[in-house]
């Protein structure tokens, strides 16, 4: 009676889970590559950071990739660099997407309809605002 | 009013203005509605914030009420409903009133469609975490018509028109005072038809504007036909409407308890005649069957259920995974052939198990019975 409603229940978290985890593909591609563009000064202070991120053992996750963008200002600079608008990344509280996909992934939260279309659309602007969007489609 | 906009604005940038401006109405309704549901000194907090900006004879602009709500509610707000707020917590409330500053002031002349749809699901999300969500709005119904070829695009803005001309603000009582102003209009009483029956097509949650009662969508495995169920129980005002008592005044929170299952059955009754009278021929408002009450029940979790009351309080829980509330835990609630389940608030022992108990007495009234009304849908 019930297969068809957690079915759906099932996909949406499988779904907003896979999109958590590209929105931390592309943080991190974002910094590893972007950063190139930024001007220098802030340009050390990432790769500094990064490198102390990846001097233990692990890649920093999304929570640390997101620690460094923010200790570095990083979308501000990427917005200046680059003379893009980047409102609503800004509008985006990435910690807290962290902290959901944590809760997602580690304690099987569920994922309402709601909050599966907020994620989709985080997604959409993390890649626009990086300028992945296009080299996403071309794949 | 002039018009903040620039003159070389496009439409979307408009549209996100408008919902900008309502997202600050939302945040200024919550802090002085809801706050009276946090715990006194979270309360006092708040109410100290805002009087620091009202002493200065000012009202709280969208910035310094999004910092309130930011730094002193929705934390408290979370503790006070159980409810978990992640997607609210994940929107900068700032940053929206600086994008609404940048856009008034034109220093933002264009907005991306992935910005708009942005702006429109933070609205959303606010409405969802304050309990102002009734249904799918009136703006949303029209975009929705739109996107399925039904409206032409024409149309569509002399619909939006409508609403403006109207000073209809884009929220969900649109219904409410649209109902109202289509007593006299039959063609926009077709106009509320077609969106609700297109909402059923494409299997949204809707909301009847006759019965001010939103429904969600349930999908049982076949051969059993899909169905609708009420988003929560009927509450005191949504009771009081449907019967025309008092012209529909009563609580809008407080499950409506104290019914037998006779009562209920009148309910549908009257429900069933305002629903022809809409042009709904085709729905039916109905108690639903035992098998419709365990699909519901099977979503329940425990975060789902509300913590103890002293009232028979709605929405004070987490929604299930299709957004149904207080599908346990509030009241028994009539279903099958005379029954009545899912617990009752006052029972203060808080385990699904004991939530999911019958009522004893179904025949009398009984102040432990609400009712969750199910409307049965045509079939493909």
């Amino acid at each position: 009676m019930t297969n068809a409603t957690n079915a759906g229940a099932d996909r949406r978290r499988a779904d907003a889970l896979d999109r958590l985890t590209r929105i931390e593909s592309l943080l991190r591609k974002a910094l590893e590559e972007c950063k190139d563009k930024l001007h220098p000064e802030p340009r050390s202070e990432v790769e500094r950071k990064l490198l102390k991120a990846t001097g233990s053992d692990r890649r920093p996750g999304l929570g640390g990739l997101v620690g460094i963008a923010i200790d570095t200002d990083f979308i501000r600079k990427w917005e200046y660099a680059t003379s893009r608008d980047l409102d609503a990344l800004k509008s985006i509280n990435l910690f807290q997407l962290s902290v959901f996909r944590n809760a997602v992934l580690i304690d099987g939260r569920h994922v309402s309809v709601l909050e599966g279309r907020f994620v989709a659309i985080c997604l959409e602007i993390v890649e626009d605002a990086f300028g992945f969007s296009t080299a996403r489609r071309e794949q | 009013m002039s018009d903040p906009i620039n003159p070389g604005a496009n439409e979307e940038l408009r549209d996100a203005l408008e919902r900008l401006t309502l997202i600050e109405s939302l945040l200024r309704k919550a802090l002085e509605e809801c706050k009276e549901r946090l715990h006194p000194k979270p309360r006092r907090e708040v109410e100290k914030e805002l009087l620091k900006v009202t002493e200065s004879d000012k009202e709280p602009g969208f910035g310094r009420l999004a910092r309130i709500v930011k730094d002193h509610f929705i934390k408290n707000w979370e503790l006070a409903t159980s409810r978990d707020l992640t997607a609210l917590k994940s929107i900068d409330l700032v940053q929206l009133s600086d994008l609404r500053n940048d856009v008034i002031h034109g220093r933002k002349r264009q907005i991306s469609t992935v910005e708009a749809r942005f702006v429109a699901i933070c609205v959303e999300i606010i409405e969802d975490a304050f309990g102002f969500s009734q249904g799918t709005s009136w703006f949303a119904y029209l975009r929705t018509l739109r996107d399925a070829d039904r409206l032409t695009h024409t149309e569509f803005h002399k619909h939006i028109e409508y609403i403006a001309e109207h000073d209809l603000p884009d929220t969900l009582e649109d219904f409410e005072l649209l109902r109202h102003l289509g007593q006299h209009d039959t063609a926009r009483q077709d106009i509320r038809a077609n969106q609700v029956l297109a909402g059923i097509r494409l299997g949204r949650p809707v909301r009847l504007p006759a019965l001010g009662i939103a429904f969600i969508l349930c999908v049982p495995t076949e051969p059993d036909a899909p169905f609708y169920a009420a988003e929560t129980l009927l509450s005191q005002a949504q009771w009081n409407r449907v019967l025309d008592e008092a012209s529909g005044t009563g609580d809008a929170m407080l499950a409506r308890t104290g019914l037998s299952y006779a009562d209920a059955e009148s309910l549908t009754v009257k429900a069933n005649r305002a629903l022809r009278e809409e042009g709904f021929d085709d729905l039916e408002m109905a108690i639903p069957t035992e098998a419709q009450w365990a699909l519901l029940a099977a979503e329940t979790e425990r975060s789902t259920v509300p913590a103890a009351l002293s009232e028979p309080r709605l929405a004070t829980a987490a929604a299930t995974a299709s957004g149904l509330r207080d599908v346990l835990g509030v009241a028994y609630q009539f279903c099958g052939d005379k029954i009545a389940r899912g617990g009752h608030y006052s029972d203060r022992r808080r385990d699904l198990a004991n939530a999911e108990e019958d009522a004893n007495d179904t025949a009398h009234p009984n102040p432990f019975c609400g009712f969750r009304p199910v409307l049965l849908i045509p079939q493909p």
